[in-house]
């Protein structure tokens, strides 16, 4: 099984690979609770980037609706959570599911009937904002007035019910994001992978060659939703409040696809490095805009439109391709 | 030898405009059947029928014993249909020995598609460039691309649109030998329609010739040639001069 994993893959590389776990493992050790927060931040987003790459990435489905599952994640275990007492790990499996059926229902909707390109788009945001109008008026999850979890002052971390210390939602997201990254290079590069890159390259043309886009379009798009919910769930109970012009908002769905638009798309790990660069760069510009004593709200919006028209210009590949060009690093993966 | 695919009274219209009128043909197993005709003749539409791009108005398209009209593309394909795109279509950001490799694992597991596309790239002279991105490759690779990633699906039928179009004769040649070969060791039944005359004359064992839409003459390609009918709508007075 690790025999496979590795396979392929350049010592040099493994070594890199190794190096940069070991890092990310000790980070918590020396972090403040300052980077605590930003190295959290940075993991949410690779992870999620991950899943959406799934989608855009690899099958060339473009979403701009993936809020509408971190908000389906968020709040279904959230609820369950609140009302029922369950805990958000068996709520994960209500979460995922409910998650993936929405984007069955999307890809369905669209796939059958050709929605594709940019009405494709269209379609993944007119949802999410459906959701959103839809949990402002459900009162059984606490409609605008938002819905929150308990939060008392916990003596140790309660891995079970997710109640505890920052610390414990890094080595989650740790442990996910790492997941993830595995996961999505044996997808890759399995039979499916390729097709999906295939249906990315040339819908048509990938038909001709006998395989059946439908259906490896919806698996990519359940995939991708089940995954982006799990994410969902670790910000219900790292945040412990959810209000639906918050989660479902478009802006979170933007958030989610800069990440691995910047590193790299359909590259693995364009979703990490660009979660890296963009949480880094916006921290920094936080703290010099502080530092010469300019309070404008709105300057960091404005901070990832210009670094998105940089990467569009300078390097439309996206970073990661670029740099592996650079150091000399075959483009893959 | 028995039919293959069998195309009867197949109509394709376009609003007003009838592509493909009522056009009949048999293609025998292990045949090479090529179509020809001006442009504007409706060949690249009744190829489309038969790939499974779009169903024909009327008529019924029959393969290896089953009526294939109104099936998608990829069933089709899955049947034993391979095509080739007139304008061609590679996977551009895939490697050469990628795009061959997705055709090849319809009908195989991972290490197999990888060591049949070997076998398919050599064949089509496409080894010295596996590792490229298929977006660098000239008109005339891309080509023999679009044939290696048709045959790599295993098909019973290969249907080609005008592969032979922008090669230069010696590569024209070339071609024309290695889909000969194909045909005679695996049996594969070959569909094409083409414009280069050195190509059909070299290739094919018969000819339909279609002129708005209709089939005007049909028959072996020596025959078919000194047609009046072809040489006035088609050929033109010197091809035999």
């Amino acid at each position: 099984m690790i025999a496979r994993l590795v396979e392929g893959v350049r010592p040099r590389a493994l070594i890199a690979l190794a190096v940069l776990l070991v890092l990310f493992v000790a980070a918590p050790f020396v972090a403040g609770d300052y980077l605590l927060t930003v190295l959290i931040l940075i993991l949410y987003f690779a992870f999620a980037g991950q899943a959406w790459n799934i989608m855009m990435g690899f099958a060339g489905q473009l979403s701009l609706g993936h809020a509408l599952y971190v908000g389906l994640g968020a709040y279904t275990a959230a609820a369950l959570f609140v009302h029922f007492g369950i805990g958000p790990w068996l709520g994960l499996l209500v979460a995922v599911p409910v998650a993936a059926a929405a984007g069955a229902f999307i890809g369905f909707l669209a796939f059958r009937f050709r929605v594709a390109g940019a009405y494709f788009a269209i379609l993944t945001i007119a949802v999410a904002e459906f959701a959103r109008v839809g949990f402002e008026h459900l009162n059984w999850t606490g409609a605008t007035a938002g819905l929150f979890l308990p939060v008392t002052q916990y003596r140790h971390n309660d891995l079970w019910n997710l109640r505890g210390h920052p610390v414990m939602f890094y080595y989650i997201l740790l442990g996910a994001t790492v997941l993830a990254f595995v996961a999505c290079r044996a997808l890759l590069q399995s039979r499916m992978g390729y097709f999906w890159l295939a249906i990315r390259e040339d819908e048509e043309a990938a038909r001709a060659v006998g395989i059946d886009t439908f259906r490896y379009k919806m698996i990519a798009v359940v995939i991708s939703a089940g995954m982006t919910a799990f994410a969902g769930v670790i910000f219900a109970f790292y945040y412990n409040n959810l209000f639906p012009e918050q989660v479902f908002n478009i802006s979170q769905s933007i958030l989610i696809v800069l990440a691995p638009f910047v590193g790299g798309l359909g590259t693995l790990f364009g979703p990490i490095l660009g979660a890296f660069l963009l949480e880094t760069i916006a921290e920094g510009m936080r703290i010099l805009l502080a530092l010469c004593g300019i309070d404008l709200p709105g300057t960091n919006q404005l901070f990832f439109g210009v670094v998105l028209l940089a990467v569009v210009v300078a390097v439309p590949e996206g970073v990661w391709p670029w740099l592996c060009s650079r150091i000399g690093l075959e483009q893959k993966p | 030898m028995s039919a293959l695919l069998s195309i009867s009274a197949v109509s394709k219209r376009f609003r007003g405009l009838v592509a493909v009128d009522h056009v009949s043909f048999d293609v025998p197993e292990r045949g090479i059947f090529a179509v020809i005709g001006p442009n504007g003749a409706g060949k690249t539409t009744l190829f489309n029928t038969i790939a499974g791009v779009f169903a024909p108005d009327s008529g019924a398209v029959t393969f290896a014993g089953t009526r294939i009209d109104g099936l998608s593309s990829d069933e089709i394909c899955r049947l034993g249909v391979g095509r080739t795109f007139q304008i061609v279509r590679p996977f551009p950001a895939l490697s050469v020995e990628e795009n061959v490799l997705v055709g090849a694992l319809l009908h195989r597991d991972l290490s197999a598609a990888r060591a049949y596309s070997v076998e398919i790239l050599r064949r089509l002279d496409l080894s010295s460039k596996r590792a490229q991105r298929a977006s660098s490759l000239t008109l005339p690779d891309r080509k023999r691309l679009e044939v290696a990633r048709a045959l790599a699906t295993n098909p019973k039928l290969l249907l080609l649109d005008e592969v032979m179009a922008g090669l230069r004769p010696t590569e024209t040649d070339r071609l024309v030998e290695t889909l000969k070969e194909i045909n005679r060791e695996s049996g594969l039944t070959i569909l094409l329609i083409e414009h280069v005359m050195r190509a059909v004359m070299a290739l094919a064992t018969h000819v339909l010739v279609m002129h708005h839409g209709a089939a005007i003459a049909e028959g072996p390609p020596n025959d078919v040639v000194r047609n009046r009918a072809v040489i006035d709508s088609y050929l033109g007075a010197e091809a035999i001069a």
